[in-house]
């Protein structure tokens, strides 16, 4: 797992550089909130690691983009700066960062947000699975939808994607249609038959 | 939790606490001692930057500037244990709060003494010297 971190000045850089790389971590570093904006937008990060002040764009911006774009995967936000208090931590949630440690931050409390947000990636990813499966129907073959709806694949593909359902004969069933081979057409349908007829 | 900065009592007179710079010893690990020079290179470095920009807010009396120069070379200070360094960063980041420029220039002053003392001990340790 790779992380981003974004820090403007070189002395918390290095050591957080030092933490990282003692707690095992892959990173990479960017000097400022804009240079990490651009490194996320190339490739994905499950984890951000980012100072509050900084020039061009600041870590609370550097929250907020990350979070105004949907991406298929989640990424944990830390915000690890020198600025403490409520008002600060409270604006840093609301921003979107999903956790604040003050500088000088103890290492065993770094190690332990990173390892939360590790959990917290591994579960999006489940729930982005559970997402992803449709419960269907094995004899009508009917999808259940919202609210214990249940509809037809058509109507659901309708309603949820942007797929426009046309209908077209594969080329197996149109040469069995063609030449009337209802041993075919049999083969064909038997895995939907053999679905309908389990208990 | 934030780690306590205030200067441990072995050295009453070092620019650089001990115990913090155990710390970064500690952090840096024994499989590279290197990373903890560079760390204080580091510092050596973002702490001019910070002075350069403290000491233009204080000549255009520019308040919000002074108190982003003053806390940004404050949490680095915290960072290499440089106490008093601290300590003085706080103030003028209230005065520059409270905008008022003749404890500004009192403080900035405090300040260069203390960044040379900080500058020199770095040094030192560089050079393979004490602490």
């Amino acid at each position: 797992m790779k992380l981003l971190i974004a820090d403007d000045m070189g002395t918390h850089r290095t050591i957080l550089s030092m933490s990282l790389k003692k707690l095992g971590h892959e990173f990479v570093a960017a000097e400022d909130g804009q240079q990490a904006w651009e490194m996320f937008q190339k490739q994905f990060f499950p984890i951000v690691v980012t100072d509050w002040q900084m020039p061009r764009l600041d870590g609370i911006g550097l929250c907020r983009r990350i979070r105004q774009e949907p991406h298929e995967q989640y990424t944990y936000i830390l915000v690890l700066t020198t600025l403490d208090g409520r008002m600060n931590y409270l604006e840093a949630i609301d921003a979107g960062a999903d956790d604040f440690l003050v500088k000088p931050y103890e290492e065993d409390l770094l190690a332990a947000r990173l390892l939360v947000g590790q959990r917290i990636g591994s579960l999006m990813t489940k729930v982005k699975h559970f997402e992803g499966m449709l419960p269907m129907c094995p004899t009508c073959r009917k999808i259940r939808a919202e609210d214990d709806h249940w509809m037809r694949v058509e109507q659901y593909f309708a309603k949820y994607t942007k797929a426009n359902i046309v209908h077209g004969s594969c080329p197996e069933c149109s040469k069995a249609l063609q030449v009337s081979d209802r041993g075919l057409l049999k083969r064909l349908r038997a895995p939907l038959l053999a679905a309908s007829s389990r208990p | 939790m934030q780690t306590q900065i205030t200067p441990s009592t072995t050295s009453a007179t070092a620019a650089l606490d001990p115990q913090a710079l155990q710390r970064l010893r500690d952090m840096a690990g024994s499989d590279d001692p290197e990373l903890f020079s560079l760390v204080l290179q580091m510092f050596q470095q973002d702490a001019g930057h910070c002075l350069t920009h403290l000491r233009e807010a204080i000549a255009s009396q520019n308040a919000d500037q002074l108190q982003k120069a003053a806390h940004a070379l404050k949490g680095a200070s915290a960072q290499v244990g440089a106490c008093r360094l601290v300590l003085v960063c706080r103030s003028l980041e209230e005065v520059g709060l409270a905008a008022n420029w003749i404890n500004a220039v009192a403080l900035r002053d405090q300040l260069e003494v203390e960044f040379q003392r900080v500058h020199a001990e770095i040094d030192t340790i560089l050079a393979g010297g004490p602490a």
